[in-house]
């Protein structure tokens, strides 16, 4: 039986450390396994270096790193198996989610925003991801790493832009632009640098190049330039100051011809509560959009754009509006009934279809369609007061 | 005659489960070397294949080790977690079930005599 010595020990250790093996729980292991073999298989006056260097070489066949590798390469497959089965698994729950969405949206059943939520979130924060880690494994270059990575990355921000976009969630158009940035920008030249370079992936680099910048293109149109945005926030500011003319020269011949009858009724009381409630909300509608303190700023068209955001937005952020859309919605119906009393001459404020209807029924309303109704709501007042005075058998129940 | 890696390496877990049932704790060496001895040599376990699998075995909470000074140099031993006990009793009978297959797929006549 050999006895080891100290300095032979540190040899085994350097050496084993020198041939490529890392980590300290394997050197410590393989140093312990190479000493038991010489101390069991070493004659006593046996050549200590000469019988090292023979057994240390049947521990590898290229090189004893592969060991390491080996190790490395065990130790995270049991990750690897279960990132696989989460990565299948929620990829089919995203896919099922997604479809059973679609479908309830079309149906117009209740619960489709949360399945589609649900299903694109996990298909873009889960799956794809999963997807990533994974199949970086098998890429060999940092190059095509680097070039999945970014690939993945705008594919995930391109997903969560459209589904923003469809939740009318604020920040799908940044989601949007960082895409193409990332494609672009980072993406394309890496893609081409490298690719162009070998000749057998060539004509593939210039392919997928060509087509990536087109699909980035074809995006584009289907977004409004910044130019655009501000001449359509331009036209809709002139469209409401022109509105607001119309209401005014009515309101003001009506209330002359009110004045000259020397006219009083419930409904003309009611009509004039709905009216200022409506410029009520008319006036917030446009100091939120615009961010101006006075909404005689907005008719003096001092560079006033309104942008087409949601009505709900205006809902959500200013609390009061609720409640006064909700008494707006209170007053019309008391309106609609009184109105009943004048005969079939009048005509009834519409309480659906616009923004009187319920919560639900206004989610994808917009600050113009909201605008147009409250503008629509005066103006069957105003047809309603005109109508009243002018015929003479509905004139005599007033007074 | 000694078996092939290929026929080991499916096999190399259970083994090592196997014997550290039967054995409360071993190294690295013991084990190639009880293996050896068990099978007169027609099994042997190389360092390549068993380390790995051992520290596998280990980050996947089924085995615990023990350190042990040997003068200079450091001793890990190896011994089942709880969890890799009921893994040993999954592992044995889903081998004896899979030598069952095996037998019947491949027609083997096993030779007592």
């Amino acid at each position: 039986m050999y006895c080891i010595t100290e300095q032979q020990i540190t040899f085994i250790l350097n050496d084993i450390k020198e041939k490529g093996v890392e980590m300290e729980d394997l050197q410590l292991n393989l140093l312990d396994h190479v000493c038991c073999i010489i101390e069991n298989e070493l004659e006593a006056n046996g050549d200590f270096e000469q019988f090292y260097f023979a057994t240390i070489k049947t521990f590898y066949k290229k090189s004893l790193g592969e060991i390491e590798v080996e190790t490395i390469s065990l130790v995270n497959n049991k990750n690897y198996y279960v990132m696989k089965k989460v990565m299948m698994m929620s990829g089919i729950i995203s896919a099922a989610l997604f479809s059973l969405g679609i479908a309830f949206k079309f149906l117009h059943w209740p619960g489709a925003s949360v399945c589609i939520v649900l299903g694109v979130g996990i298909l873009s924060l889960v799956f794809l991801p999963l997807v990533l880690t994974l199949k970086v494994k098998e890429k060999q270059s940092t190059r095509d790493k680097f070039l999945l990575s970014m690939g993945m990355l705008s594919a995930v921000c391109m997903i969560l832009s459209i589904l923003f976009r469809s939740m009318h969630w604020p920040g799908s158009l940044y989601l949007g632009y960082l895409t193409i940035i990332l494609l672009i920008l980072v993406y394309l030249p890496v893609h081409l640098t490298f690719g162009i370079k070998n000749p057998d992936t060539k004509v593939n680099t210039v392919v997928t190049s060509v087509l990536l910048v087109i699909g980035c293109c074809l995006w584009l149109t289907l977004v409004v330039s910044p130019k655009g945005l501000q001449m359509q926030g331009v036209r809709n500011t002139q469209s409401i100051i022109r509105n607001n003319e119309l209401l005014q020269q009515e309101q003001h011949q009506i209330s002359e011809l009110i004045k000259s009858h020397k006219s009083t009724s419930p409904l003309l009381e009611q009509g004039e509560k709905i009216n200022a409630l409506c410029n009520d909300i008319v006036e917030s509608l446009a100091q939120h959009n615009t961010g101006l303190k006075t909404y005689n700023l907005v008719l003096e068209q001092k560079d006033v754009s309104i942008n087409d955001t949601y009505f709900n937005d205006f809902l959500n952020e200013i609390p009061e509006a609720e409640n006064k859309l909700n008494a707006l919605r209170k007053l019309s119906i008391q309106y609609n009934t009184e109105q009943l009393k004048y005969g079939e001459k009048l005509s009834p404020i519409p309480l659906t279809q616009n923004i009187l209807e319920s919560s639900n029924g206004r989610h994808s309303v917009k600050v113009m369609q909201a605008f147009t109704d409250l503008f629509q709501i005066q103006m069957f007042i105003l047809q309603n007061e005109r109508r009243l005075l002018s015929a003479k058998p509905i004139t005599a129940l007033l007074q | 005659m000694i078996y092939s890696s290929e026929l080991i390496k499916g096999t190399l877990k259970t083994i090592i489960l196997k014997l550290l049932k039967e054995n409360k704790r071993m190294y690295g060496y013991e084990i190639t070397q009880t293996v050896k001895e068990l099978t007169g040599g027609k099994i042997q376990l190389t360092e390549g294949a068993l380390y790995p699998s051992l520290h596998s075995l280990e980050a996947e909470g089924i085995l615990v080790t023990e350190t042990e000074y040997i003068g200079k140099r450091v001793r890990k031993y190896y011994k089942l977690s709880p969890e890799g006990k009921n893994m040993t009793k999954e592992k044995l009978s889903e081998f004896a079930d899979f030598i069952n297959t095996m037998k019947f797929l491949l027609d083997i006549k096993i030779n007592n005599a």
